[in-house]
């Protein structure tokens, strides 16, 4: 699945051969702000990176820690010198301060993490010294430049993209009531791709990206 | 050329930013202000919308609730000499807070990470706007619907309230699915990567309780030792 043909597709449903319409610039738009949402939606793309905390820090950013400008949101941090995932069952800040009042005083390797915005990461512990951590998150679509640019996302996704870009050309044309359609079959499909995305990371999410067997 | 201007659409372009950061927790920010002794009164910065919590040499403050009890000023709270707490001062000013007690030492201004322990900090969540937008993978959906459905109905010969209504319906919605998805994006990791991790009839859930050092990594205190 790649950009160009999307486009060839949807030029064919919307009855514009030779993209006369719609131009070439407001279909890279929309098929790349729906690449980026359904990317975002299911998670569909994960990393995973080496960054250095900082000492006495209980507040860290890990798309700076790890240099990548994709980053969507933290999913794991693994201590590679314990050997261990810190636990993400607390919230922060009600249950950090239930373990320790002043909790942003307690100087040991961090045990547990919370995220605290879209950016921020809390840590349960601060180093005395930079160690280095090992990051699992999800990142946001790249930019796609080129007609021949692959899409990672599955093939199932291919028709909730031409579902968005169709709603999305149709609502810039005022033609609204068409553009509803569209956007409510976008919103079955990715419902479906959702499910998909949580079945596959069900039983070994962990295991796979940490690439031993459980 | 566009019937609106920049001058507009930039307007309506902040107004959808705000509307976002007050509807979605998007960016906290830590901000140490200067405390000066006998002063009981801390301004907060024009972005804060709404304080998470502060903390007073590395100590949290707690949210007095009831005024009548701060007034009666009992002699435990009189011969405290640094806060134990603080309230929202509404009546002079929404954006300022009261320490109580009021503190007797001056405190700097202090690096939020590194100066817990000497300043006062506070944790809030503040407004977006130009200069801190909302994140880039969701903004731009979003706010093109707010400022659609505001353009569409302003005064003039642009104006269609049908599609003014049809875009605000548009953002309304796009606002609830990402309202949902940020969710997922706080909680929704700890659930994949809690779910079914188990082999063999071995439960591999995680613990509950954090394991932490003898006497939650406090120095050694003889008054507390085996207690």
């Amino acid at each position: 699945m790649t950009r160009g043909s999307i486009k060839t597709n949807i030029a064919i449903y919307m009855g514009d051969i030779g993209k006369v319409f719609f131009d070439e610039n407001e279909l890279n738009d929309s098929i790349q702000d729906a690449y980026t949402e359904i990317v975002g939606t299911i998670q569909a793309i994960r990393k995973n990176a080496t960054g250095t905390i900082p000492a006495n820090r209980n507040y860290i950013t890990p798309g700076t820690l790890v240099s990548d400008t994709s980053f969507l949101n933290c999913l794991a941090i693994f201590d590679i010198s314990r050997n261990r995932f810190l636990g993400d069952n607390l919230n922060w800040p009600k249950d950090f301060q239930r373990v320790r009042p002043d909790w942003e005083n307690m100087t040991q390797p961090p045990d547990f993490w919370a995220q605290v915005d879209c950016t921020q990461v809390a840590l349960l512990g601060r180093l005395s010294g930079a160690l280095s951590y090992r990051f699992y998150y999800a990142a946001n679509a790249p930019t796609l430049s080129a007609d021949a640019d692959v899409l990672i996302l599955p093939d199932l996704a291919e028709r909730a993209i031409e579902e968005f870009v169709q709603g999305d050309l149709l609502e810039n044309a005022e033609e609204i009531t068409k553009a509803q359609i569209h956007y409510q079959n976008y919103e079955e499909e990715i419902a479906k791709l959702l499910q998909l995305s949580k079945d596959l990371a069900h039983a070994d999410f962990m295991a796979y990206i940490d690439g031993r067997m459980l | 050329m566009s019937v609106f201007s920049d001058a507009t659409i930039d307007h309506f372009e902040a107004l959808g930013r705000r509307k976002l950061s007050t509807e979605l927790n998007l960016r906290v920010v830590r901000y140490s202000p200067v405390i000066t002794a006998g002063t009981d009164t801390i301004t907060l910065p024009a972005d804060c919308q709404d304080i998470i919590c502060i903390t007073y040499r590395g100590l949290p403050l707690y949210t007095i609730k009831s005024r009548n009890y701060m007034s009666q000023g009992t002699p435990f709270y009189q011969n405290r000499s640094i806060p134990l707490g603080y309230i929202f001062d509404k009546i002079t000013a929404i954006s300022t807070v009261k320490l109580y007690p009021i503190p007797s030492e001056s405190l700097a201004s202090g690096n939020v990470d590194t100066g817990v322990l000497t300043s006062c900090i506070i944790t809030y969540r503040a407004l977006c706007d130009a200069s801190n937008p909302c994140p880039s993978w969701f903004e731009r959906r979003v706010l093109k619907y707010f400022i659609a459905y505001n353009l569409y109905s302003l005064e003039g010969k642009a104006q269609n309230l049908k599609l003014s209504m049809y875009h605000k319906k548009r953002f309304e919605f796009r606002l609830e699915h990402f309202k949902t998805q940020l969710v997922n994006f706080y909680f929704g990791p700890r659930q994949l990567v809690i779910q079914g991790l188990s082999m063999m009839g071995i439960n591999w859930r995680r613990r509950n309780l954090p394991v932490l050092p003898a006497r939650y990594g406090r120095p050694d205190d003889n008054s507390m030792v085996n207690r």
